[in-house]
């Protein structure tokens, strides 16, 4: 029977060749992070669907649905809030195996492939977090929708066609919500899942890069000009070891943590539904998502204040291309984060400055910026 | 040199015909595949303007200058099936006495304003962005006055219109 799928498919074969993978010996608890983002990704695929059975993408009956899913559909609670509680944990994992691949250099030489795949598996799961919060119509996730398509009318030359693009039409509405729907639940999704099968491809092909400490050739400096050396230019380390059984039980631990910890906290705290979105009112006051919270108020801190919608963009696109071109600028073979200050000290500082202004936004004292209770203005005349 | 060689050298070979068609052929099918779905994606630019509407507000003939007055109103925002979205408006008499119509929406990044009537200005919560009584930004990032709405008054009752006065009214 294996003989017959083995011989027919090749699928055993490939099996055993990932499950011989040679991990790098020492290190190996850093490595969880990028299976872990894969199980969380799992998590939001098989949520998502169940979601689907009951969720309608209407302006009409969105809200309800979300509503039936929360009250009546058996564990729907569940279903959707681990779904909320696993989509924060994609991006704060995901965010922790960037930072891993990037504090060890492991973008460089040969696997600038894996890092480019993976700057894009970053912008599209951030763009899944930002479209997700929209689709239950809530006020929270509808006055994201504005502000986030409003972005788009400063591009220069297209904006006012960029946002038709976006919103369908004059204003977020029905049209709206049918494109995020297509793009949360179809077009993202397989593109996300493409991504990860070939970053994942080629992790296989060039093997994983692990701790300095496992590189004996590198904390040795490059070999002298003419000479071969293997192990150097493919970054090998020292000591491998396969990647069954040491490092798959690492791998599965983390995951069934990881599902425990979601279990957990669905339970305790379900995911939030707010009030149906109402664009007259005046009830709710419009704020960003603690993901996109730092870099908004990191525009806000900037000397050109007046001009922050047009910098958005510039900011975003500057990330974009740093992050793309991260291994073609940095070619230098060392990989010790001791010995590579500049990079290190890049990388600390721009989390220091993510959680700061993460901090501070969450923190901000309403007074301090004038935000009038609501309800103190003009409402509507009967 | 046999053709297998020549094969592996393409720099040394030249094009051939089959090539070219194939990658046409290729190309074109390609084209073929994407023009449904650059359609439904550029729908909402070739699709023409929605008609204008007149919905009705509110009554208007007892509004002093200078004091806004908010409606709630349903309008248009997609296409001819898309349900209307209820806006607020507030409609404002200059000290001409002429009425305008302005739309609540921060012209920063979307949001709705507040009307403070201890600071007489819309304020936008999002970004802190300042409109005057007549909409005109005084302060914050927003890049332009707020937007006017084409509309009527029928005996003291106001209509108002999904279509923007021409520039936005000023």
């Amino acid at each position: 029977m294996a003989d017959w799928v083995q011989s027919r498919t090749g699928v055993i074969g490939l099996i055993n060749k990932f499950l011989q993978e040679p991990v790098p010996a020492r290190g190996r608890w850093f490595y969880v992070f990028g299976s872990s983002t894969l199980t969380a990704f799992a998590v939001q695929v098989a949520t998502g669907i169940a979601m689907l059975f009951f969720y309608r993408p209407t302006v009409g009956e969105a809200y309800s649905s979300v509503l039936y899913i929360m009250n009546d559909v058996p564990l729907g609670w569940l279903i959707r809030s681990l779904h909320y509680w696993s989509a924060t944990a994609m991006v704060l994992l995901l965010l922790l195996h960037l930072s891993r691949v990037f504090f060890s250099a492991a973008y460089k030489y040969p696997r600038e492939a894996i890092w480019i795949l993976g700057v894009l598996l970053f912008f599209t799961t951030s763009l899944q977090f930002a479209t997700g919060n929209f689709l239950p119509f809530h006020e929270f996730g509808y006055w994201t929708g504005v502000v986030g398509t409003y972005m788009f009318k400063y591009v220069p030359f297209v904006g006012d066609g960029l946002y038709a693009v976006a919103t369908g039409g004059d204003y977020v509405g029905q049209a709206t919500l049918a494109r995020f729907f297509l793009v949360h639940v179809l077009v993202l999704p397989g593109l996300i899942a493409l991504l990860i099968a070939a970053h994942l491809f080629l992790v296989v092909k060039h093997g994983i890069l692990g701790w300095w400490v496992n590189y004996r050739a590198f904390r040795q400096g490059p070999p002298p000009p003419g000479t071969e050396n293997e192990r150097f230019e493919h970054g090998s380390a020292d000591e491998d070891v396969p990647f069954w059984p040491r490092q798959a039980i690492r791998d599965a631990t983390a995951s069934f943590l990881l599902l425990v910890s979601l279990f957990g906290l669905a339970i305790l705290f379900r995911a939030p539904v707010f009030n149906e979105a109402d664009p007259a009112s005046l009830d709710f006051i419009p704020r960003a998502q603690w993901y996109f919270m730092p870099y908004q108020r990191f525009l806000d801190f900037m000397p050109g204040f007046y001009l922050t919608a047009a910098a958005t963009w510039v900011f975003v696109i500057l990330l974009f291309i740093g992050m793309l071109s991260l291994p073609f600028l940095d070619k230098d073979v060392e990989r010790n984060p001791f010995r590579r200050p500049a990079m290190t000290v890049l990388g600390l500082t721009l989390i220091a400055m993510f959680l700061m202004l993460l901090v501070i936004e969450v923190m901000q004292d309403p007074a301090i910026y004038d935000i009038i209770p609501p309800g103190t203005g003009l409402t509507e005349t009967p | 040199v046999d053709n297998a060689q020549a094969e592996r050298q393409p720099s040394s070979r030249r094009i051939s015909r089959r090539e070219v068609l194939t990658a046409a052929l290729g190309g074109a099918t390609g084209l073929l595949v994407g023009i449904p779905l650059i359609g439904a994606l550029i729908a909402p630019l070739l699709r023409p303007t929605v008609e204008r509407v007149l919905v009705e507000a509110g009554r208007v003939d007892d509004l002093p200058p200078l004091e806004p007055r908010a409606f709630r109103v349903p309008l248009p925002v997609g296409g001819p099936d898309d349900p209307p979205v209820d806006r607020q408006v507030f409609a404002v008499r200059g000290v001409d006495g002429n009425l305008v119509v302005l739309l609540n929406e921060c012209t920063h990044l979307g949001c709705r304003v507040e009307w403070l009537p201890a600071r007489r200005l819309y304020y936008c919560p999002c970004h802190r962005g300042y409109f005057n009584v007549m909409g005109y930004d005084v302060n914050g990032p927003p890049p332009r006055p707020m937007y006017r709405l084409v509309h009527q008054v029928q005996n003291g009752v106001l209509f108002v219109s999904n279509e923007r006065e021409p520039d936005g009214g000023v």
